[in-house]
């Protein structure tokens, strides 16, 4: 563990995107029926600013949440914490919840790499 | 009230309490690839593009090369270094690469910070069926120059009076010839005291002598002089000279009114009481 | 004197305060761009990202701190994200390989690996870093080897990493 750690420290200056929990949990929010994750991103990436949340079943098809934004702005070197809520009814269905970055085609600075985190809920 | 032992014991752990806060500067860093010669090397100077002085402390191994051979056949990698002073090795990682394809592996083992001074020869050994191909390893250090310690400092020479030419002349025996010479110039020195003794004399009476010559002058030339506050300075009246064009002064209506206005407020106060 | 040494000791203790660092150790998939990438031009129709032809293949770096937790997927890209307009049609190919591993268990993610369509999936076994390549060559006017319009030409490669 501690060899791993030092290898992200020593790493080349890179551009990297990441998302915690890899298995966040559902648990019941403040309204009835509804059920809340709690997640985080972080943003290493100097060439994107905005990211997209989704929730996908095992077939990768979308299922229907609610978060503060689905797109969300995330500077460089910045965390964000976000909820998502799902319906009691969709909680079984909703296996990964992913976070895609999104490039802009007039960026100047040229980015080549769409990086897509996606976490797996906890049963 | 503090004695002087309580005191000067506060006063060391006062100074140990600030020395504990300084910071030691050390320069941290990295050397080339010391593979780029060969699969062997030394720890010189040369190789490692700093001199392998002591202060200087190892603190990690950057190593990369490809493994090349097949996925069935047993290879096993060494990265290494001789312990210099205890035997063995200082260092050593195996990658093992039995029944695995080949790849390039980029890889850091971090490491305690260990003296230049144990670190002996390099070397990549392979066993089994296969090859390394562009190895690179790079040692991370830091660097802090040693205190100098006392045995360090040059030995000064022990000093002996006995062979102090200052200290033989000190104690050698006086010459005659020399105090003799001393006599004749006390004798002179007390000779011109004497003199001096005359001149003075004669001063003295001359002095006197002027004292009396000037009494006398007094009493036959008496001089009297007027002191300056006694005397009176004639003086006279400033007359006033300044004088007004334009006629007469007229009185400021103004200010009567207003003095009108003050008597009638103060007759209305009055009535109040009346 | 000896008061001024009190007052200092004081002072001294009084001025230490313990300043707590939280932090949580949570098992995590960082995707890094180690190397944006960039198309070569080595004849009119032909865009490309290798090297001999003066491109710059992209790389993508996988941070994973939790052995066997996610699957590396990457896509090579199959159409421009920007260009100018293009009449004819663009064939695409392109490649995505294992360039360096961090740990020898890693060393077995290209042959254990699957594709399909322009997506290459690895399952991350081991802990560690991965770098992965992505080759792109786009040739312009199918076999008709058309001149590509002048203008600036841009792909997206897409990197994701899946928990499992």
């Amino acid at each position: 563990m501690y060899r791993a750690i030092v290898l992200f420290l020593l790493a080349f200056p890179a551009l990297g995107h990441e998302m915690t929990p890899t298995y966040p949990k559902f648990k019941p929010s403040h309204v009835e029926g509804v059920f809340k994750a709690e997640l985080e991103m972080f943003n290493k990436r100097k060439d994107v600013e905005f990211y997209e949340i989704g929730v996908f079943d095992a077939d990768w098809n979308p299922v229907q949440f609610v978060s503060r934004y689905k797109v969300m702005r995330l500077d460089y070197l910045s965390h964000v914490r976000f909820d998502i809520y799902v319906s009691a009814m969709d909680v079984p269905v909703a296996e990964y919840v992913c976070s895609v970055s999104k490039l802009r085609e007039n960026s100047d600075k040229k980015p080549m790499i769409a990086t897509r985190i996606c976490s797996k809920f906890k049963p | 009230m503090m004695s002087k032992v309580s005191a000067s014991k506060l006063l060391a752990l006062l100074a140990a309490y600030s020395a504990a806060s300084y910071s030691s500067d050390y320069t941290y860093g990295y050397t080339p690839n010391v593979a780029a010669g060969g699969t062997n090397w030394n720890m010189s100077s040369t190789v490692l593009g700093v001199d392998p002085v002591p202060g200087l402390d190892i603190s990690g191994v950057l190593y990369r090369y490809t493994a090349v051979k097949e996925r069935q056949d047993p290879f096993v990698v060494s990265i290494q270094n001789e312990d210099a002073i205890n035997g063995g090795f200082v260092f050593r990682e195996q990658d093992d690469w039995s029944g695995r394809s080949g790849a390039t592996i980029n890889k850091l083992v971090p490491l305690p910070y260990t003296p230049i001074e144990r670190w002996g020869d390099g070397s990549i050994e392979t066993t089994g069926v296969g090859s390394v191909v562009d190895p690179a390893v790079v040692y991370t250090y830091r660097f802090k120059p040693p205190e100098p310690q006392l045995s360090d400092l040059p030995a000064l020479p022990a000093y002996n009076a006995l062979y102090d030419d200052a200290v033989i002349n000190a104690t050698a025996e006086t010459d005659r010839d020399l105090y003799e010479d001393d006599e004749v110039e006390k004798d002179k020195d007390e000779e011109e005291e004497k003199d001096m003794e005359k001149a003075l004399a004669a001063l003295q009476s001359g002095l006197e002598m002027a004292k009396g010559q000037n009494a006398l002058l007094q009493a036959m030339n008496p001089v009297t002089m007027t002191q300056y506050y006694a005397t009176t300075i004639p003086g006279g009246t400033y007359q006033e000279t300044v004088i007004l064009d334009g006629g007469q002064i007229k009185d400021n209506k103004r200010a009567f009114r207003s003095m009108a206005n003050d008597r009638l407020h103060t007759k209305m106060v009055q009535e109040q009481y009346q | 004197m000896k008061k001024i040494l009190l007052a200092c000791l004081i002072a001294g203790t009084a001025q230490a305060a313990e300043i707590p660092i939280e932090g949580t150790v949570q098992s995590r998939c960082l995707i890094n761009t180690d190397v944006a990438g960039v198309y070569g031009n080595p004849n009119a129709y032909t865009l490309t990202t290798t090297p001999a032809d003066g491109g710059v293949l992209p790389i993508v770096r996988y941070d994973v701190s939790l052995a066997d937790a996610y699957k590396a997927r990457i896509t090579y890209p199959t159409a421009f994200s920007a260009s100018p307009s293009l009449s004819d049609m663009v064939t695409w190919t392109g490649s995505v390989t294992v360039s360096e591993v961090s740990a020898v268990g890693m060393a077995d993610y290209q042959t254990d690996s699957i594709t399909y369509d322009q997506t290459r999936e690895y399952d991350l076994t081991a802990t560690g870093t991965t770098w992965f390549q992505v080759a792109s060559t786009a040739t312009y006017g199918g076999g008709g080897n058309k001149a590509f319009p002048g203008g600036t030409y841009r792909s997206v490669v897409v990197a994701e990493c899946i928990a499992q």
